[in-house]
């Protein structure tokens, strides 16, 4: 289990740092990071999200200074701030209907797991709440916990992690990650297709996985 | 074909392909005393390659060195009948790197079966390669996972380490083809377990709740569900290729629930389902039309939770009508008791092949029904005599022309059209096509003269309706809005609602404007 965690809190790292995309100083970083969780991580190979994961994980690790530009190309292509390339938004809020009275409470509610969690408000620091690399590295953070956790014969802490984890993925990523990984799915069919596709597996196992699991933990004696 | 060694045994490879090319890889065990011929058969696709592996149904482990040698993304198992874990089996294709869904096992005879047809081998391979083959890329959310742990006597300890894990195939909707948005609900009706819901026009699953029955695929006349294993493509694709390679005698196809413990592969061709209950008329009947010998369905020996019981007996029943009415031998049609009742099936009789007729494996979806009926009216010398079942998968809706206000909400309620109320030179036109209708009674239901006795549906099958195309039902004058000159009613919808209101009703307020166009007059 904890290994599973540490995975999955990698995955998340990974996955935020692509989506923040500031790879000049970070793809480097990206690559080889990419390729020593990959070494390290095919007795994950039964689990529903490794294929899509390991898929990203050996894109990246392979990427050469040719490929960090294109990657940086395309992230601009797909995400750069210009209207007239009709970019993908990658904060949830932007996914609500125009002007629907939720904006305000879906950056309140994030703001709440972050707080609740003894994270500052993200807000206040100058970052988006809801931007995806935001979300995603909350759950890293949460992942990185839960696996500290198990590894310190902590259960009690484990699941209190898992829990955050769950509430979190149920109320947030996994209502909107699968669409925007559509989006882009379909605008794409190179690098950012491999990671939107981690991104929607990841999110999606991760929500069943934890609801599957609940019941034993609450069981386990 | 040439024949290398491996660590795992004797490697037939049947075909030289390119390794990049490959996508799908069939493992047979060598114990089979049919495994030389099912090494030697030709793939007749180079994106396909066999190989036999020795032990292959005692030590699983073995999965895992030939898909490393091979890569793929297609997998398909052959192992002997009675001899391996279906668990096991799949946890190691999983961890070989095949995606969750993307691996089939098809049973063969085992060792000590020495007198094993040989060719119905070869073709229960070779269509489960083609199924397989036909199956799309699956989505995360139609993976669940499930825990073979025992949730009351776990320990703390023991949750250290990850439980084992199986995953079961949870259908996901197509908003693309989806219909829910347009007041469809058959999805939701169909579902034992209260597990799909159409809320606010949208189809959505509650994974905790799905048994994984595959009903709602059966009962979507878009075919909306995906459902990766089990899906329309993948079934119809497995059919066609058995009956395609039928070699002089009909194959006899049966659709098993996949847990069915034990089947009869020496006589017929399975094709597993995800319950015994999802497989319709459509595919007992289609099957024949394509050129099987019998069609049988096996049920599971378990208490079955989606009550298949009453709809596998209804359908059964009503497909032996149907070729009973088009003077065909009816036991064509075989309602096959569970293995562990101790009932032993008898071989069914041999019946020539015939050409296979691709047009008609189409088990699922809108016009399935009316062609596996019309299909099997052109295999009898007559015609098939109308009847009355109630579970026919076809019908005819009875509109009292008098009681009908041609308001239209039965046609705005049909999921797949058979009914339509469209504007003809100024008169509103109902219109019926039976071979688009699947009995599901949304007309009647929806109807807000149904007390009236303005619609009821008639679960008749009746093959000159279904051959007839689109007919009339009724025809009433239609209201041309005075302001955009759209014609928004009917004239006899009018006069009710004047009926309705009684004194409060105004022709100027709700005869003379749409609804649209009333807030400016």
């Amino acid at each position: 289990m904890a290994d599973l965690a540490a995975l999955r809190q990698m995955s998340y790292s990974l996955l935020s740092a692509v989506f923040l995309g500031n790879w000049n100083e970070t793809g480097e970083l990206i690559r080889d990071t990419a390729g020593e969780v990959l070494a390290v991580s095919h007795w994950a190979m039964e689990l529903s999200f490794y294929p899509a994961v390991s898929d990203f994980l050996s894109r990246s690790s392979d990427l050469d200074s040719q490929g960090m530009n294109d990657a940086a190309t395309g992230f601009q292509r797909l995400f750069g701030p210009t209207r007239a390339n009709n970019p993908i938004p990658l904060n949830e809020t932007s996914f609500l209907v125009p002007g629907a009275e939720e904006t305000g409470w879906v950056l309140a509610s994030v703001e709440r797991h972050y707080s609740s969690a003894g994270i500052e408000s993200t807000s206040a620091s100058g970052n988006i709440p809801d931007h995806i690399a935001v979300e995603f590295e909350f759950l890293a953070f949460l992942c990185g916990n839960e696996s500290d956790a198990w590894s310190n014969d902590d259960f009690k802490e484990a699941r209190r992690m898992q829990d955050r984890q769950r509430r979190f993925l149920e109320q947030h990523p996994s209502i909107w990650v699968p669409i925007l990984a559509r989006a882009i799915d379909a605008r794409d069919d190179s690098y950012f297709s491999s990671v939107a596709r981690a991104a929607h597996a990841q999110v999606a196992h991760d929500l069943d996985f934890l609801n599957s699991l609940r019941p034993l933990m609450r069981a386990a004696q | 074909m040439t024949i290398t060694s491996s660590p795992n045994g004797t490697v037939a490879q049947v075909t030289t392909t390119d390794e990049s090319t490959i996508i799908g890889l069939t493992l047979v065990c060598g114990d089979s005393p049919v495994s030389d011929h099912l090494g030697s058969m030709n793939a007749d696709d180079d994106s396909w390659q066999i190989e036999v592996v020795e032990g292959l149904c005692d030590n699983s482990d073995r999965i895992l060195d030939a898909v490393s040698d091979h890569p793929c993304n297609r997998l398909v198992l052959a192992l002997c009948q009675d001899s391996y874990s279906k668990t096991v089996v799949r946890q190691r294709a999983r961890r070989a790197g095949v995606g969750v869904f993307a691996n089939l096992i098809v049973e063969i005879p085992a060792a000590g079966n020495e007198s094993a047809n040989k060719a119905v081998a070869i073709t229960a391979v070779r269509s489960g390669m083609a199924r397989i083959g036909s199956q799309k890329e699956s989505k995360p959310e139609n993976a669940k996972t499930s825990f073979a742990s025992n949730s009351e006597k776990i320990s703390r300890r023991a949750l250290f380490t990850i439980p084992p894990i199986e995953y079961r195939v949870i259908p996901t909707v197509d908003k693309t083809l989806c219909m829910a948005g347009a007041g469809c609900s058959q999805c939701e009706t169909a579902c034992p377990h209260d597990a799909i819901k159409n809320a606010a026009g949208n189809a959505i699953v509650d994974t905790n709740a799905c048994k994984s029955c595959g009903l709602c695929v059966t009962a979507c006349p878009q075919r909306a569900i995906e459902f990766p294993g089990y899906s329309p493509n993948e079934i119809e694709q497995h059919v066609s290729t058995i009956l395609e390679y039928s070699d002089g005698i009909a194959a006899n196809v049966a659709f098993a629930c996949e847990k069915s413990v034990t089947v009869p592969i020496d006589d017929w061709q399975i094709v597993p389902v995800a319950c015994a209950a999802m497989v319709p008329a459509s595919a007992l009947l289609g099957a024949i039309t394509a050129g099987a010998g019998s069609v049988g369905i096996l049920r599971c020996v378990e208490q079955c939770s989606q009550r298949s019981s009453d709809k596998v007996t209804g359908r059964t029943d009503y497909a032996r009508k149907v070729l009973e009415n088009a003077g065909l031998d009816s036991s064509r049609i075989v309602d096959m008791a569970p293995a562990d009742t101790g009932v032993s099936l008898e071989t069914p009789a041999a019946i020539a092949a015939i050409a296979v007729r691709q047009g008609s494996l189409e088990f699922f979806g809108t016009t399935a029904a009316a062609n596996s009926i019309l299909g099997i009216e052109s295999l009898s010398s007559g015609s098939v005599s109308p009847f009355v079942h109630p579970l026919a998968p076809v019908g005819i809706p009875v509109i009292d022309q008098e009681a009908c206000t041609m308001c239209g909400t039965c046609s705005l309620g049909c999921p797949t059209d058979a009914l339509r109320q469209e504007d003809n030179d100024g008169q509103a036109v109902l219109t019926f096509d039976a071979s688009k209708c699947v009995a599901c009674g949304e007309c009647a239901s929806n109807c807000p003269e149904a007390e009236n006795g303005a619609i009821r549906l008639e679960l008749i099958t009746n093959v000159s309706a279904l051959n007839t195309g689109a007919v009339e039902l009724n025809v009433d004058g239609s209201v041309t809005c005075e302001r955009c000159k759209a014609n928004f009613t009917s004239t006899r919808t009018l006069k009710r609602l004047e009926t309705l209101l009684g004194e409060d009703y105004s022709h100027e307020l709700y005869g003379t404007h749409c609804p649209e166009c009333r807030a400016f007059v």
